[in-house]
């Protein structure tokens, strides 16, 4: 077995021709920890070998970008991919592997780690290098706990990073060289018999400006509940240029009906600067998502309501009522 | 006739999860007193091993791997409607990251039989790594899908429809496989009371790894674990929350100078 050359690879899941923004934010960390470990460096790799996030990647500082092409790649299937990573794994020997903990990658990741038989840490919050040890922040009971995973013998170290939670912006290239391109070997691929047929995407009816970029954000939770509150709730974030979101009690009440918004362990990481809660109590599986968000206002009929407890200003009162005033003052 | 298995967690009741505490001394969890419950996510995972039944005829086999007290967890899933259920409980088993947990399970399907289709929730309400379903596909050997929102099957196999960046994706499975569904796939029925009567007089055997035979140790338990907990920390928030008070129209005035504090240009004069 060749020696592991210390590389920290991300795995550069693209949609549309373009790697997802956890990409950057992975990629940024990697960038973060191959700094405090000697001789170790940041490659790329994609699946498909899609040219357009090949260049979209070569303007960052990192040392290799890996390839795999074959029309087997086409349309992901779990077993294929995870099938090519593996060889790859096997053949380059990577000391870590991340991902984002997306669709895509919640289940690749655990597929990919099983056929190699190593650890991964899951949907982590952070990923923290201290001299010795790559520590992974799991969040686990619902984000009341957050538990350091380790890896200590198995390799690659794997993870997967929850979209959105390390912000982060990788470092450019200083140099005008372009990182090294290498194409993995994928002529197995032919011979692969996937138990897998690919059939359709369906894509969502939804508009694509996602709630865990927005930097201003206007939740509603199931104390949104008379027709004159949700629209009060969707004035207000439209007014501020933000976007909507909710918790999953709302989504009971019938006026949405996806969790492409939702907020929490089970939905989505908010990152915003400001975020305005409307009739939310605050569980810990709806405020975990909302941990990272600069200032929280929440407004609530109820005063021992926890929202509280995760927010910097409350205010104990009626959503719709509360709602009417902010929106008059801003007309 | 289909042969159906589904994974069970006996998990701590997540509407207790905000009171679970660290002791200061151990740096160990504190959840005493919380009871112990069939997740959310497996219930869902029931409910459509029920409606594949309903469908196609056949047999609902449930496998756990937890403490012997998970065996009333087994027994309420007999009581939804399951045929038989097997529960591994040992303590070489315990400690189990989630490709050891997937180990165990996978060893425990092979010993009480063969599968067209196995079910899992998507994520447990405790751990909550996901990883368990896409694991068990691997030690298997077979195909596996995962955050699943919708199951039918045909006669080629089992049509899956899952979660993908940007909307839903539609697959063909080949069967044996196992499926990881996300309580979007189906409503749980109600409890059927011929169901819970008879859930007694159903086959519910626990084994001990020994029982289960067949096993490797260097994959079971804390010791086959490739990954390991360090220390535990419980998140409390650091918040300070201020009170906005006053008429309505004062408070409204506080919040829109809180907003366009945060919101520097952005917003609409
Ligand atoms: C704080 C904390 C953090 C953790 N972090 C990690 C980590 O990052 N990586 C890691 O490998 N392990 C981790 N673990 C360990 C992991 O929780 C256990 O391995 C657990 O036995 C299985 O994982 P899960 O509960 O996450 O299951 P999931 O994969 O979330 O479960 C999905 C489904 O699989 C089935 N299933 C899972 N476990 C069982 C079972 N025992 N019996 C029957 N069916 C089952 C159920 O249908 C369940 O709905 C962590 C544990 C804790 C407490
Ligand atoms: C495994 C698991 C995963 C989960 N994942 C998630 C998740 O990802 N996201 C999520 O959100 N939840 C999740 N939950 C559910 C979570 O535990 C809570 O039930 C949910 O977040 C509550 O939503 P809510 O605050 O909108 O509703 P409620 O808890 O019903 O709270 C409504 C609040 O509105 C207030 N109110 C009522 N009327 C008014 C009014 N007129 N004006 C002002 N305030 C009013 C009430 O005082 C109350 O505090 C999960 C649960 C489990 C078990």
């Amino acid at each position: 077995m060749m020696e592991s050359k210390k590389e920290i690879w991300v795995f550069a899941e693209c949609s549309r021709g373009a790697a997802l923004p956890v990409v950057s934010e992975l990629i940024a960390k990697a960038q973060e920890i191959s700094g405090g470990i000697e001789g170790s460096s940041v490659a790329a790799v994609i699946l498909g070998g899609d040219s357009a996030a090949v260049s979209q990647l070569s303007g960052l500082e990192i040392a290799k970008i890996y390839c795999m092409q074959h029309e087997a790649l086409k349309d992901y299937r779990c077993d294929v991919y995870a099938a090519a990573l593996q060889k790859m794994v096997e053949e380059y020997r990577p000391e870590y592997f991340f991902f984002g903990a997306t669709a895509m990658g919640a289940e690749l990741a655990p597929t990919t780690a099983a056929l190699l038989k190593t650890g991964l840490a899951a949907h982590c919050i952070d990923l923290r290098w201290n001299g010795e040890r790559l520590n992974c922040m799991v969040p686990a009971f619902g984000g009341k706990v957050v538990s350091e995973i380790y890896i200590p013998n198995a390799r690659p170290i794997m993870a997967s990073v929850r979209p959105g939670i390390l912000g982060g912006t990788p470092a450019g290239r200083s140099d005008s060289a372009a990182p090294e391109l290498v194409t993995a070997d994928a002529s197995f691929l032919g011979e692969f018999d996937s138990a897998e047929e690919f059939l359709e995407f369906i894509p969502s009816q939804k508009k694509d400006d996602a709630v865990e970029d927005a930097k201003i954000v206007v939740s509603a939770g199931r104390g949104v509940s008379t027709d004159k509150s949700w629209e009060n709730v969707k004035n207000l974030a439209a007014k501020l240029g933000g976007s909507v979101a909710w918790s999953r009690s709302f989504i009971d009440t019938g006026r949405v009906d996806d969790e492409s918004s939702m907020i929490g362990t089970s939905g989505k990481a908010l990152s915003a600067d400001l975020l305005i809660n409307v009739g939310v109590s605050g569980a810990t599986q709806y405020t975990c998502g909302t941990e990272k968000c600069k200032t929280i206002i929440s407004i609530n009929r109820d005063p021992r309501a926890k929202i509280f407890e995760h927010s910097d200003y409350g205010v104990v009162g009626d959503a719709e009522k509360i709602l009417d005033a902010v929106l008059r003052k801003m007309a | 006739m289909m042969k159906i298995a589904v994974c069970v967690k006996s998990v701590p009741d997540p509407e207790y999860y905000e009171k679970i505490t660290l002791d200061p001394a151990t740096k160990r969890l504190v959840r005493d007193g919380i009871p112990a419950v069939i997740g959310e996510a497996d219930r869902h995972a029931l409910e459509a091993a029920l409606a594949l039944r309903d469908e196609n005829g056949g047999e609902i086999t449930v496998v756990s791997m937890g403490p012997p007290a998970a065996r009333r967890q087994l027994l309420e899933a007999l009581a939804m409607g399951a045929d038989r259920a097997f529960l591994i409980s040992d303590r070489k088993v315990g400690g189990a990251d989630t490709l050891a947990t997937s180990y165990t399970l996978s060893c425990l399907l092979a010993k009480t039989g063969t599968y067209d289709v196995i079910l899992a929730g998507n994520e447990s309400a405790d751990g909550s790594t996901a990883h368990v379903p896409s694991q068990l596909g691997v030690w298997m050997g077979i195909a596996h899908a995962a955050g699943v929102v919708s199951v039918s099957s045909d006669d080629k196999g089992l049509i899956v429809t899952k979660e993908a960046e940007g909307g839903l994706a539609k697959y063909r499975l080949r069967t044996p496989c196992v499926v990881a569904v996300t309580p979007k796939a189906n409503e749980v029925r109600f409890m059927d009371v011929r169901n819970i009567l008879a859930a007694k007089e159903k086959e519910l055997q626990v084994w001990s790894a020994a029982d289960v035979g067949n096993m490797d140790e260097s994959f079971m338990g804390l010791a086959g674990s490739p990954s390991q907990n360090g220390e535990v920390f419980a998140i409390e928030s650091s918040k300070n929350c201020r009170m906005l008070t006053g008429t309505e129209s004062e408070i409204a005035d506080q919040i829109v100078s809180i907003i366009s504090g945060n919101s520097k240009g952005g917003e609409e004069a």
